[in-house]
């Protein structure tokens, strides 16, 4: 295995984890630094969550407008580093990239999408349950 | 990937070659215990981190959770864990994905 093989196979991709994590640490000190402390962000309920766009319920439109650029944003990323780790390592496979494609669609729209609806739907279903539950009081 | 760089993977050593400490079932065992304290050292800095909300040691939740306030941060995390389920879990498997 030659240099160049180790910096296309091991170090480039290993580097590139570690650029994206020393992003995460960016944004947290720019965060910090305009204020946005993260104690003060109420758990779970970011301003561009379905909670603060809908007080109604977690299930519904508001999910659904919430739900689709993340979607969308999040596959092309993926795509995204699928096709530049073509090139970098110099990935031989003539299906490497419809194989992205093909499976990586079926994954993120058939398997992770639906998925996270049912537990989004059943999350909300037994949050008002439990919530109605308590307001009845204990013994009734 | 990274065992064929870094010469982690025994069965591409020469017979007879040691490389620092016992080996159990053709895995180094030092290799073992640097990972076993390395997310150790991980996981207590982030229960410290979390059993004192107030202090400005920041938990890697908080670090996600100021991320996930941008779009592109949470396209960036999302795409990320779809390539890691894919990478892992998806490709080459052969059953309804056929490619």
């Amino acid at each position: 295995m030659t240099p160049v093989d180790v910096i296309r196979h091991d170090v480039a991709p290993v580097l590139m984890g570690y650029l994206v994590f020393l992003a995460v640490l960016f944004a947290y000190w720019f965060g910090r630094r305009s204020g946005k402390t993260p104690r003060m962000l109420a758990r779970g309920s970011g301003p561009g969550s379905p909670e603060a766009m809908d007080g109604r319920g977690y299930f519904s439109v508001a999910l659904v407008r919430y739900l689709a650029p993340v979607f969308v944003g999040g596959y092309a990323f993926f795509l995204l580093i699928v096709v530049a780790f073509y090139f970098v390592i110099g990935e031989r496979s003539r299906t490497f990239i419809s194989q992205a494609l093909g499976q990586g669609s079926l994954f993120t729209f058939a398997v992770v999408l639906p998925g996270f609806l049912v537990l989004s739907f059943l999350e909300d279903r037994v949050g008002r349950f439990l919530r109605r539950r308590k307001a009845r009081g204990p013994g009734r | 990937m990274a065992a064929r760089a870094s010469g982690g993977d025994p069965a591409q050593r020469p017979a007879g070659t040691k490389r620092g400490g016992r080996v159990i079932g053709r895995v180094a065992v030092p290799g073992l215990v640097g990972w076993a304290v390395v997310m150790a050292i991980l996981l207590a800095y982030q229960g410290l981190c979390l059993v004192r909300p107030n202090d400005q040691w920041p938990a890697f939740s908080d670090l996600l959770r100021v991320v996930m306030r941008y779009p592109a941060g949470r396209w960036v995390l999302f795409g990320l864990w779809l390539w890691s389920g894919w990478h892992f879990f998806v490709r080459g498997w052969r059953f309804f994905l056929r490619a």
